[in-house]
């Protein structure tokens, strides 16, 4: 049987009176794929922030690999990467020095160059390292933001449309490193309107409809 | 362009105009989407004692003018009414040269990003765009210039008053005002048209014509520094500088006609009639005016204009620092440590990088504050002075040691991220700066001691306690006010009178017990251990509950 790394219990969410997010419980396990899909305004990014632990849910909890989230917060975040939908930098530092500090942050010392360069290379930014995230565009902004995810060990993986405003080139090289994450034992949700991804990724899909989300 | 056309373009230029007059009538209490009437009569209210306000101030200044200032230039020898034309024109002149200047940097025409996308995309005509931006933009700068030139009006009629008019009457008054506006004003619009010009005519060259517009720009440097230099030698050393005179009376005739009267209509006719040229030559021109590259050029400074208006000055800071970083920078070689620690690393290299002067000055008005304090608390032993000093003060240092906190705050998702406890993050954040802030405090305290001040060694003992309290109140309130979709919008809250408060406790317990064993004659010892005891007690206990409040946000 597989390891569950992520289990979420009775978690829900509202905004004031607005019930954004009905009562769910549902476990990933290791290796799997989830793509959530669903209209504007659903729920999808406010499920991505609760599991997180961004947003504080109105009731429940959420276990990453056995960790509560809420109270064991150190280990469970060294297990938990995610990318949010709008991801925003330190404008001092440039895309170099924020792969060094969230490597270093992280405690990863060792060996951490040889991957930054070989994300950057695949990701198409090795000539803009020593930019500043201000002078990038959207797209490399994400791009950015998804190595500063990948860099860092994790064992659960949260990506809020990792894919909006990625070239096909960049679509293609983040699909081939989900696929080989997922292969290696992470669980992985994503959130998009890109359906083409999810029948790249295969894995799970759901439909999320009006704060309602089950996992079958 | 069909009156349809013009009318959105008004519209749009109206409700800008509107919105930023709003912004000062929103300042005084005023909520223009209330229709009641007692909205319509606190309007009223508003306008009348501005109005007798405003009237008040002009006639307090321009009695300075001829009382105070008018004597004592006649006991140097200089007549005041000789002297405001000169002054005028120079101040004119600087103006228009310094408009010219920017003009041929940066367009004249301001637009916002909505109106880049929305209305410079529009085939409306180019022509009545730029004159109602022309316009709407001459209103906002007269009033200043017409308010000014009125109040020298009533002076040199108060000098009149001593010297020859014998009763001031209404007329008096209202002429002294209407007879130099009479000229000013299509003066003053002349000069900005001028700007405008040179503005518009870039905008509308296909190239930039670069070499040109320096040219402008070093012959307006060149014009702005001899006629500085040519004015004020005439009024100084008038002998000197002879030669130049008919070239200054020539320049000076407008404000000569306006203030003294001489040749009056013959000033104002020269006046419309320079106005009427340029606007005429501003309408020629404006035909082929680029309104997306004006949008281009000006978005960012809108942008900042408006930030202001909202008091949103660290978003003013973030797009002057973004300025300053450019779009590149070689890595850092400071040497960094894992964990925790790449905090410090990564605050050592924004500190660096957005390190500008204005900021030490901030440091050290905490060193003048504290100094001031001790000044006034010893020497003055004046309390009521020192309650506004220990204020500003512990404002000071509050938005001191938050600052760098609260800009990682609005990096909330990198922050957040981290697998460091609350702790961690919140004494790598505050810790540097309060060292600075505690070190500044013991400085002054030490220099005072230098000019013969003494200070109690429980006020020196109880600063790191005090200062640590201070910071750990304001993050508190910092991280009270704290909303998870607020910060990963980038803007995190300032601290308030919450944190204020608290600091108010961690001021006021130390000195207490410095009180009490100034009364009652303890051994100061036993003040020292009671004031590290307390001091440290609460602020540990401010850490704790902003831990505590850092792990509720959500």
């Amino acid at each position: 049987m597989s390891n569950p790394l992520l289990q979420v219990q009775n978690i829900s969410y509202r905004y004031d009176s607005y019930q954004a997010l009905q009562e769910t419980s549902f476990t990933v396990n290791e290796g799997e794929i989830v793509t959530i899909t669903g209209s504007n305004g659903v729920g999808k990014t406010t499920l991505l922030k609760c599991l997180s632990g961004l947003l504080l849910p109105s009731s429940g909890t959420v276990l990453i690999d056995g960790f509560n989230l809420y109270q064991r917060e150190c280990s469970a975040k060294r297990r938990l990467s995610y990318l949010p939908d709008y991801p925003r930098f330190y404008q001092e530092l440039t895309i170099w020095e924020h792969i060094r500090f969230i490597s270093h942050a992280h405690s990863v010392e060792h060996g951490f160059e040889k991957r930054a360069e070989i994300l950057l290379r695949e990701f198409d930014l090795s000539d803009a390292k020593d930019m500043y995230p201000h002078a990038l565009s959207r797209g490399m902004r994400l791009k950015l933001g998804i190595i500063l995810c990948l860099i860092r060990p994790f064992r659960v993986l949260l990506m809020d449309e990792p894919t909006s405003t990625l070239d096909p080139q960049g679509t293609t090289v983040l699909c081939e490193k989900l696929s080989t994450l997922s292969a290696e034992g992470t669980a992985i949700i994503i959130t998009t309107h890109d359906l083409s991804l999810t029948s790249t990724l295969g894995g799970q899909t759901v439909q999320m409809q009006r704060g309602h989300f089950e996992l079958g | 362009m069909n009156s349809v056309d013009r009318r959105s373009v008004l519209t749009i230029r109206s409700k800008q105009v509107i919105s930023s007059f709003g912004y000062w009538l929103t300042l005084v209490g005023y909520d223009s989407r209330d229709r009641s009437a007692l909205t319509y009569i606190y309007l009223l209210y508003i306008i009348g004692f501005f109005s007798a306000w405003i009237l008040v101030v002009m006639f307090f200044i321009s009695d300075l003018l001829a009382n105070t200032i008018a004597p004592f230039l006649a006991y140097q020898g200089i007549a005041f009414a000789g002297l405001v034309p000169s002054i005028g024109t120079l101040i004119f002149v600087l103006w228009c040269l310094y408009l010219i200047y920017k003009a041929t940097n940066r367009s004249p025409l301001i637009f916002s990003k909505e109106d880049a996308y929305l209305l410079c995309q529009t085939p409306a005509d180019r022509r009545f765009i730029t004159l109602t931006w022309f316009f709407s933009e001459w209103l906002s700068r007269v009033l200043f210039i017409s308010l000014a030139a009125s109040i020298i009006g009533f002076a040199l009629l108060e000098l009149d008053v001593n010297h020859g008019i014998r009763m001031l009457s209404f007329g008096h008054i209202t002429i002294a005002a209407l007879k130099p506006l009479g000229i000013i004003i299509p003066t003053h619009l002349f000069l900005c048209a001028v700007a405008w010009i040179i503005g518009v005519y870039r905008l509308r060259c296909e190239s930039e014509r670069i070499i040109f517009m320096r040219s402008i720009r070093v012959l307006a440097l060149i014009m702005g520094g001899s006629f500085f230099i040519i004015t004020i030698g005439s009024i100084l050393a008038s002998s000197f500088f002879t030669p130049f005179q008919p070239f200054l009376e020539f320049l000076s005739f407008p404000l000569v006609s306006a203030f003294l009267g001489d040749s009056w209509w013959l000033g104002l006719s020269v006046s419309i009639g320079l106005m009427i040229i340029c606007l005429a030559v501003l309408w020629q021109i404006s035909n082929k005016v680029n309104l997306s590259r004006a949008a281009q050029e000006t978005h960012h400074f809108q942008a900042q204009q408006v930030a202001f208006r909202l008091g949103d000055f660290d978003r003013i800071n973030e797009m002057n620092d973004r300025k300053r970083l450019g779009s590149s920078h070689l890595p850092s070689k400071i040497p960094s440590l894992s964990g925790a620690w790449m905090l410090t690393w990564k605050n050592i290299v924004q500190s660096l990088r957005s390190f500008k002067i204005s900021r030490i000055w901030s440091w050290l008005a905490i060193l003048f504050l504290m100094i001031s304090m001790i000044i006034v608390g010893v020497l003055l032993e004046n309390g009521s002075f020192l309650f506004p000093l220990i204020f500003f003060w512990t404002a000071n240092i509050s938005k001191k040691t938050t600052a760098r906190f609260r800009k990682d705050l609005g990096n909330w998702w990198l922050l957040h991220s981290l697998p460091l406890t609350p702790r961690r993050i919140i004494l790598h954040g505050v810790v540097p700066p309060v060292s600075v802030t505690i070190f500044l405090t013991w400085f002054a305290l030490w220099t005072s001691n230098l000019l013969g001040l003494s200070v109690d060694p429980i006020i020196v003992i109880s600063i790191p306690f005090v200062v640590a309290g201070i910071s750990f109140s304001s993050v508190f309130d910092i991280l009270r006010q704290s909303d998870s979709n607020m910060l990963l919008e980038g803007q995190p809250p300032d601290f308030g009178l919450v944190g204020l408060i608290l600091s108010s406790f961690c001021i006021g317990i130390p000195t207490s017990i410095y009180f009490v064993i100034n009364k009652f004659s303890i051994l100061p010892l036993v003040g020292i251990l009671a004031t590290i005891l307390v001091g440290g007690f609460l602020a540990i206990s401010l850490l704790h509950l902003s831990e505590r409040q850092f792990r509720r946000i959500g």
